[in-house]
């Protein structure tokens, strides 16, 4: 899904929301996803390398809130494998 | 749906055998005294001290910059002053054989539980807030909120109504009936959690939640119907009322087992 560099916007959604669905609940994961795109205002129907960083690095800060430092670190992880994105931001 | 883990049996089990232990206790005459009666006033106790523990578990493995370390940390103290509160209930009720008065030492602890409970809600709630997740403040804080306010008032004046019609209130009823005020600022609490909880419905930080605010709920609850059978003299209400603590003790038990499996 890589498309000069950049991902897919939608499809790196999707499969980020999938990936955190068994942990927030699949309502709570997309809403998540959607609300912070918004925040970092990113538009577009493609997703560059340091914004998929700047959205899994919030995703995960907010994860520690409820699965402590260490799972958060593994899940942010996990979200970036999910896209084809192996290492840590 | 997947299968019940063996803690959660565990937890089943506990909830099933101190419950079965209470209602034959208090259905059997007489039984003040004996080793059922004191397992019955025991097992609470155990079930109440093991949710502060975990409570506080939890808090030791949050860091100090996560805004639910303040979360877990309070409500681990204020299960822990209950439990004080509690601790001097049982004396009364095992070693004196009577009912503890209505204004009594165990007072000052059930009150810091309140506020302490209070203060733990509105941490979690921040914490939620905190973790970025979408919350609309207008619709799941203030109009979940003040319904939940509004229709407690309603329900608390109309049954209490008997009590404020009567001509002399002692210390003790005015000290219930405070208890009753701070209670429905918890219930509303409860409420607003309640209705943030359910977005996360279906994942696992939800169980740890849910688990929370249904204990929230249930003790709640149980405070109420201690009160109401306090003021006006419903002894047939003492049953439900410590299966409604029981069953809140066991969701703390839960909800700090759950956020333990998370954190590991």
């Amino acid at each position: 899904m890589l498309n000069g560099g950049n991902i897919d916007r939608a499809w790196a959604e999707s499969e980020i929301a999938d990936t955190l669905a068994p942990y927030l609940g699949a309502f709570m994961a997309k809403s998540a996803v959607a609300a912070h795109t918004t925040r970092l205002k990113i538009e577009g129907e493609s997703l560059s390398r340091e914004q998929l960083g700047q959205l899994v690095d919030r995703l995960a800060l907010g994860l520690r809130v409820f699965v402590g430092n260490k799972k958060s670190d593994e899940i942010a992880l996990e979200l970036l494998a999910a896209v084809g994105e192996q290492e840590s931001t | 749906m997947s299968m019940p883990s063996k803690r959660d049996l565990l937890v089943l089990f506990g909830f099933a055998t101190a419950a079965a232990l209470y209602l034959a206790s208090s259905l059997q005459p007489g039984s003040s005294g004996t080793l059922m009666f004191y397992l019955s006033q025991t097992a609470p106790l155990l079930f109440l001290f093991l949710s502060a523990w975990f409570a506080h578990r939890n808090a030791v493995s949050f860091t100090s910059e996560n805004p639910v370390q303040l979360a877990w940390r309070l409500l681990s103290l204020g299960l822990a002053a209950f439990f004080a509160g509690d601790l001097i209930y049982a004396y009364y009720r095992m070693v004196l054989a009577s009912q503890a008065p209505l204004a009594s030492v165990a007072d000052p602890f059930y009150v810091a539980y309140s506020l302490l409970l209070i203060a733990a809600e509105i941490a979690f709630l921040r914490a939620y807030r905190e973790a970025g997740l979408p919350i609309d403040l207008k619709r799941d804080v203030g109009f979940v909120g003040l319904a939940a306010m509004a229709i407690s008032l309603t329900a608390g004046t109309i049954l209490l109504w008997p009590v404020f019609q009567k001509s002399e209130v002692g210390l003790g009823e005015l000290l219930t009936i405070s208890y009753l005020l701070v209670d429905l600022v918890i219930l509303s609490l409860a409420v607003i959690l309640f209705r943030v909880t359910w977005k996360l419905k279906g994942g696992s930080v939800w169980q740890v939640w849910f688990a929370l605010v249904l204990g929230l709920l249930a003790v709640c609850v149980a405070d109420l119907m201690f009160m109401y059978l306090t003021l006006l003299e419903h002894p047939e209400l003492e049953a439900s009322s410590e299966l409604a603590y029981l069953l809140g003790y066991i969701l703390f038990v839960r909800a700090g087992l759950k956020q333990r499996e998370l954190l590991s």
